[in-house]
């Protein structure tokens, strides 16, 4: 079913791609194809201004990125496909090796990410929903007859928690929702978190470059923010980039 | 020169006791009024609940205070307490100090009792363990023995010989008559070619007595690392210090004019000196060649090795942490990590290493390896671990080897093959032979999307609408809905009745009488009884008219204004009955 989906959805979005799109797509992979990687993930970078995002352009400016050198905005690239594509297992491997250069720990998946892995967020949601509303579209119907038949109403019900239930796990699983505070750190040499927003404050911890943080808040040019440790506290906004795209 | 004896007599007064307690005088024999000290250690221990003093006739002790010591020697890390007590004889005789009881850690444990010979004669003596370099300083005029150094250092290995790249805990001791006081620096200074020095860490400060003398002494711990065979000569190792020293008050002096009557030791003088150890050295082995293995992980100590894996199970592309603990005592700084072996159908990282030092010299502790291995083809077990270190006490390379551990790997060939290297390589790679999905994305969750709101929006006012007939439905289905209904209907034909013409009013009448009784007007002569009085005659003549009209052929009567007036008054008043 899914594949279906994919294959009508490919079809639509290349009858649907304006043609300077895929030159620029074209001439990025020539671009990678001769060596030049730097060029190669600005090129798909450009193409992704005149297009929606799409999970592969950024696995493939990832591994630009990562043949070009930079491991923090490779490892913010696969993040960013994984995001918008939480099914592509070479994003997450990718992942792991760009954190492993940087010198963190690779993070492992948890249970959201295993979910999110096997389970179409959209789709699902959308799946979801129907259920819900159908059931609890079933039920009122049941209870006009004078004595609903019990049958009909446990059916009824348990499409609606069936549906509930779904919109529940994607909720809580999709990256786009968990994540969206979500950023990397990409400054060279990473940050200091500092107990203060001010350049003279308690340094509580250091942050590699390549480091995911939760963004909390924001003053000024200084962000709030939690590291995967649960240490929160201050840095400068210069240099950490958010996951999904401002 | 003189002579002083210290006798440790280790006595056993048990067979547990013994072990661990010891008693020692630092003079078996003294003079009358000489001050002897006697000491009691407990090993194993760094702190002892002791009596203040101890009656002994013709013996005058008393508690003096007491030290803990932690020693290293032979990779063996031991730690002691003494309690100390000043002893003083009153008179000639052999003296025994008697056994009495310690309390340690809610334990009680008996001292073994010593004898101490006093005599008038005075003790022969003798400074065999001072260094011959003790410096040469300003001798005190009182407050300190003269004819012993004011302060000295040394510098103690714990063994005399080594191996190339084997750490060699040291302390270095620097010590003070008790009489004078001062600072001391912060660490001593001590550098040289040929070896490696961890930092210092000072020690607990503790009183040594030495040919009788008191001594305040300062330590500081460390571990030297030869790096060059031969004969490796340590340099004197300095410690600055500024003194309070005993000293004559000067001739200007207002008080120098009563010399003679001011005491000992009234007068200090400060002075900056420089304490100094002697030159040591030490003797230093290649490590042997035979039987060295060719992945000798240049470790030198004694270790131990243990593996453990997390998670026991994992999918496709997830990695398994190997954590290998290297325990023991050594050179951990240098030290190279264990080597995985039989690692054919995985792809492995290198390791991360945290160590934690388990003492202050950084030769005891663990060292912790992790790696992140991902396995390339279904695995049931992990790599195995091995890990090769050179002994120095048996002198022989020994081979540590984990055994590979159980686990559910899925394998992840044709993931890893897509990934792209983290190092740049030379020849232009092909593009990434993975099959990626086309389909677009979007950065917002589909519960934002301005068609899925609408369409729950819309699901849920149909629900919502449906909801709401169905209530209805069942409301008037209910006796209450049905109640209601007839409710409704009196109160239209009342308004009716209220707003009608007189012509009609009788009619009008009579409907909303049948609607109170049902529909059946014939039931109302048997309710009638039950309404108000005030009531009764009104309706009673509405229904006589009804009666009239019924069984006559002249129809319905008009009522007159005072009749309509009153049988309107009385359908109110039974309107407000339920």
């Amino acid at each position: 079913m899914i594949t279906l989906l994919r294959i009508a959805g490919l079809c639509v979005l290349l009858a649907a791609l304006p043609a300077a799109s895929a030159d620029a797509l074209s001439e990025a992979r020539e671009l990678h194809a001769k060596g030049d990687y730097a060029g190669a993930a600005d090129k798909f970078a450009s193409a992704l201004a005149t297009e929606s995002p799409r999970a592969a352009i950024y696995f493939e400016i990832g591994q630009n990125l990562t043949k070009s050198g930079y491991a923090a905005a490779a490892s913010l690239a696969y993040r960013r496909a994984l995001f918008l594509d939480p099914t592509l297992l070479p994003a997450r491997a990718a992942l792991r090796d760009s954190e492993l250069a940087l010198g963190i720990q690779p993070s492992v998946p948890s249970w959201r990410d295993s979910v999110a892995a096997i389970l179409p967020m959209d789709i699902s949601a959308v799946i979801g929903a129907g259920l819900f509303w159908v059931g609890i579209l079933a039920v009122l119907l049941a209870f006009l007859a004078a004595k609903p038949l019990p049958s009909r109403l446990i059916i009824a019900v348990c499409l609606a928690f069936l549906g509930l239930l779904l919109v529940a796990v994607v909720w809580t699983t999709d990256p786009r929702v968990v994540g969206r505070r979500d950023a990397v750190l990409l400054k060279n040499g990473g940050a200091s978190l500092l107990r203060e927003p001010a350049d003279s404050s308690e340094k509580l911890t250091s942050l590699s470059q390549g480091a995911l943080l939760r963004i909390l808040s924001q003053r000024g040019r200084w962000v709030f923010a939690e590291t995967g440790t649960g240490t929160k506290g201050w840095l400068l906004a210069e240099g950490v980039e958010s996951i999904i795209p401002k | 020169m003189r002579f002083l004896a210290i006798v440790f007599t280790l006595l056993s007064v048990g067979s547990l006791c013994a072990q661990e307690v010891s008693v020692a005088l630092s003079k078996t024999q003294a003079r009358v009024g000489e001050t002897v000290q006697f000491s009691v250690t407990v090993l194993g221990v760094n702190r002892i609940e002791a009596p203040t003093t101890i009656p002994v006739n013709g013996l005058r002790i008393n508690f003096a205070g007491q030290s803990s010591q932690v020693q290293m020697q032979n990779f063996q890390m031991s730690s002691s307490a003494t309690v100390t007590y000043l002893v003083v004889p009153q008179f000639e005789g052999v003296f025994t100090i008697p056994a009495f009881d310690l309390r340690i850690r809610g334990r009680t444990l008996a001292t073994s009792p010593i004898q101490l010979t006093v005599s008038g004669m005075a003790s022969t003596p003798s400074s065999p363990s001072l260094p011959q370099s003790a410096p040469s300083v300003p001798r005190p005029q009182g407050g300190v023995d003269e004819s012993q150094p004011i302060y000295f250092g040394e510098l103690i290995l714990s063994k005399p010989s080594a191996f190339v790249g084997e750490v060699v805990p040291a302390e270095l001791r620097f010590y003070f008559q008790s009489g004078i006081g001062g600072q001391i620096g912060e660490r001593p200074s001590f550098t040289g070619e040929g070896f490696t020095i961890e930092k210092f860490t000072q020690g607990a400060r503790r009183d040594q007595i030495i040919n009788g003398v008191g001594y305040t002494v300062f330590t500081f711990k460390t571990a030297i690392t030869a790096v060059k065979t031969g004969t490796l000569s340590l340099p004197v190792a300095t410690l600055d210090a500024r003194l309070q020293l005993p000293g004559q008050p000067s001739q200007d002096d207002f008080l120098g004019q009563f010399q003679g009557l001011i005491p000992p030791g009234m007068f200090t003088q400060s002075q900056d000196v420089a304490l100094e150890t002697r030159p040591t050295e030490l003797e230093v082995r290649p490590l042997p060649t035979e039987g060295k293995p060719t992945d000798f992980s240049g470790a030198i100590g004694r270790f131990t090795l243990t593996t453990s894996a997390t998670p026991n199970a994992v999918a496709a592309g997830e990695p398994v942490t190997l954590r290998s603990v290297v325990a023991g005592q050594g050179n951990f700084s240098a030290m190279e990590p264990p080597i995985l072996t039989n690692t054919e159908g995985w792809k492995t990282y290198p390791p991360s290493e945290v160590f934690e030092t388990s003492d202050a010299v950084n030769f005891g502790g663990k060292k912790t390896f992790e790696f992140t291995s991902v396995a390339r083809e279904d695995q049931t077990v992990t790599p195995g671990v091995s890990f090769t270190f050179f002994d120095p006490s048996t002198e022989k390379y020994i081979l540590l080897t984990n055994t590979p551990l159980p686990v559910q790997a899925k394998g992840s060939a044709s993931v890893l093959a897509t990934t792209a290297s983290p190092t740049p390589q030379a020849n232009p790679p092909a593009p990434p032979r993975v099959t990626l999905p086309s389909a677009t994305g979007r950065w917002t969750p589909v519960f934002s999307h301005q068609a899925f709101l609408i369409a729950n929006g819309v699901a849920a006012l149909v629900a919502v609408g449906l909801l709401g007939f169905v209530l209805s439905r069942r409301f008037a289905r209910s006796d209450a809905g049905r109640r209601a209904v007839q409710r409704q209907q009196w109160t239209r034909l009342l308004a009716k009745a209220r707003a009608c013409e007189d012509a009609t009013f009788t009619e009008v009448g009579i409907a909303y009488v049948a609607a109170r009784c049902g529909g059946n007007i014939l039931a109302f002569p048997s309710r009638l009884p039950l309404l108000p009085e005030s009531v009764q005659e009104p309706l009673g003549l509405l229904w006589h008219m009804h009666n009239e009209a019924l069984y006559s052929s002249g129809g319905l009567k008009t009522l007159t204004p005072e009749q309509r007036s009153d049988v309107l008054a009385a359908l109110e008043e039974w309107h407000r009955i339920p």
